[in-house]
């Protein structure tokens, strides 16, 4: 699986004003890829070239899947975007309000139907969506519309996932989550990885980017300034400013105490580490 | 989607957009009148370029107005359509069949093409060189006269305002709604008629449940700060007649009078 962005530029209605510029990139295999940078900076343009919901003005992307592959560019047409939206799953910020079925399971069937017209697979694919995302089936029957927030996001997720898709692209997933909510996404997040898909995520939470991330793509003004590993990135003081992130909480302890251990990443580690080393 | 400028207010420096609103909107009536006149092709030309020239001085982009009447073209050929088969006068133009297509239901599609066109114009000049607030205050000084019988004119013109401000933000979540539902598999593009039917009210429920927590929040927000439709209200701004106001009025008496003496001498 690998996605490869060719000299990709696009504009939203003018010639001059791109909105990403000669974006070359490859995204490989089985990686939590996170895609961050100012508001305005293209991610959110960036990610929905990967799900053929915008076409490049300029250059092309080359989709590989496990059992298939596109091209998509201006001058190429590929006829096959459904193929694409079916590969790559993308769940908009605030996904939830997407929900209009009369009930939780008919809503995430959605999709799949669209994709597979097979109603009984749809509904084994849909079911089985859900309780990844711990959504038993007293849920079935309610209404989407009954449930609260949390709840609501899950559902829609899980109307994403019930397609299978081998990319699954989430923007902004965290935003106005609580932290058990947060937690639970971190987990779903290392699940879905470990069944051998790809993520991409686009966000603004550091500390969410610094734990699970495998690399980071930053973006300035529509163009990618740097796709490192998340200690390389926040390491880079002069990427962190022309982007103006903020530093991930661990990453700010490790460097004031002079750690120069790269895998941690996580509170706990952290937290383990240092609890060794006072032993010591 | 994104580039729907139909109702929204453009912040550019021309003459229009320093005109009193109230000015604005009396010109904007009485050019709809003009309108609604018994079609006359002179003086409809001459209306119609009147429009033309007061909207490149606003500075609008024409694009826009092209982009809201395109997805009308299929309304326009069903009236064609009712039209040829109802309307039975006139002069015949072709025989198909024994049926005869006479030339008066044409040109009555296109007076009423012609008028919804000027109509989408002139909406277009006021709401794009017009700030909501303004629109608020003018339509409130218009309805006045109506507080005599007890009818709560400013609930009436907030609420019109709060729907004008409201056309550009729906489009966005329509846009929005379109492409979370095209990445589940919808094809509004080029699905078949079922398909796109289908999608059609996945995209309604959810544009309408999220008008309504829209319009509940704002109620709030409103509330919480204090907001009684009942007191009396004041202004932050003067609104003041000014010479280009009376020039605007002075020029558009002496169009109107061109209007009626070309409607009194041409076909």
């Amino acid at each position: 699986m690998r996605i490869n962005f060719n000299e990709v530029s696009f504009t939203y209605n003018s010639k001059i004003d791109y909105v990403l510029k000669d974006v070359d990139l490859e995204l490989s295999n089985n990686q939590i890829i996170f895609i961050m940078g100012e508001s305005g900076s293209g991610k959110s343009t960036l990610i929905q070239h990967i799900n053929a919901l915008l076409i490049p003005s300029k250059g092309e992307i080359n989709l590989q899947f496990n059992d298939d592959s596109f091209v998509i560019s201006k001058n190429h047409k590929e006829k096959r975007l459904k193929q694409i939206r079916r590969h790559c799953g993308l769940v908009f910020q605030f996904p939830e309000h997407q929900l209009f079925e009369v009930n939780v399971l008919k809503d995430v069937m959605f999709g799949p139907l669209n994709f597979t017209r097979d109603d009984k697979l749809s509904e084994e694919w849909s079911k089985d969506a859900l309780s990844k995302l711990g959504i038993d089936k007293s849920y079935y029957q309610r209404s989407p519309f009954d449930l609260s927030g949390g709840e609501k996001r899950k559902v829609a997720i899980a109307g994403i996932l019930a397609s299978r898709p081998q990319v699954l692209i989430l923007d902004e997933p965290s935003a106005s989550l609580d932290a058990n909510s947060k937690e639970e996404l971190v987990k779903l997040i290392r699940e879905i990885k470990n069944q051998g898909k790809m993520i991409i995520v686009v966000s603004h939470d550091v500390d969410l980017a610094y734990e699970l991330a495998d690399k980071i793509v930053v973006l300035s003004n529509g163009k990618v300034i740097s796709y490192k590993t998340p200690y390389d990135t926040f390491n880079d003081k002069e990427i962190v400013e022309t982007a103006n992130l903020e530093t991930p909480f661990v990453y700010k302890i490790s460097d004031a105490l002079n750690i120069e251990d790269k895998n941690l990443r996580r509170i706990g580690d952290l937290a383990t580490y240092l609890r060794g080393k006072a032993n010591e | 989607m994104n580039n729907v400028v139909f109702g929204r207010y453009q912040n550019k420096d021309t003459l229009v957009h320093k005109l009193d609103v109230r000015v604005k909107l009396f010109l904007m009536i009485a050019l709809m009148v003009l309108v609604f006149l018994p079609f006359k092709a002179y003086s409809f030309a001459f209306l119609f370029l009147f429009l033309i020239i007061s909207l490149v001085i606003a500075k609008v982009n024409f694009i826009s107005i092209y982009r809201v009447v395109k997805p009308m073209r299929f309304m326009f050929i069903i009236l064609l359509i009712i039209n040829v088969l109802t309307i039975r006068e006139g002069r015949v133009l072709f025989d198909i069949n024994n049926f005869l297509v006479y030339d008066t239901p044409i040109y009555q599609t296109v007076y009423i093409v012609f008028r919804i066109i000027m109509l989408l114009m002139i909406s277009t000049l006021l709401t794009s060189t017009s700030k909501p607030t303004e629109l608020t205050y003018g339509i409130r000084f218009y309805l006045k006269p109506l507080t005599i019988f007890k009818i709560n004119t400013h609930e009436i013109a907030i609420m019109i305002s709060i729907a004008l401000r409201f056309i550009p933000t729906l489009l966005e979540e329509t846009n929005k709604i379109m492409k979370s539902q095209t990445s589940r598999g919808v094809d509004f593009k080029y699905g078949k008629f079922k398909e796109k039917t289908l999608g059609i009210t996945s995209l309604i429920v959810p544009l309408f449940v999220s008008s309504f927590e829209k319009a509940d929040d704002l109620a709030i927000a409103m509330l919480s700060r204090g907001y009684d439709s009942d007191k009396a209200r004041s202004e932050y701004r003067r609104f003041k007649i000014g010479r280009k106001d009376v020039m605007s009025i002075l020029l558009f008496i002496l169009f109107t009078a061109v209007y009626f003496l070309l409607r009194r001498y041409t076909i």
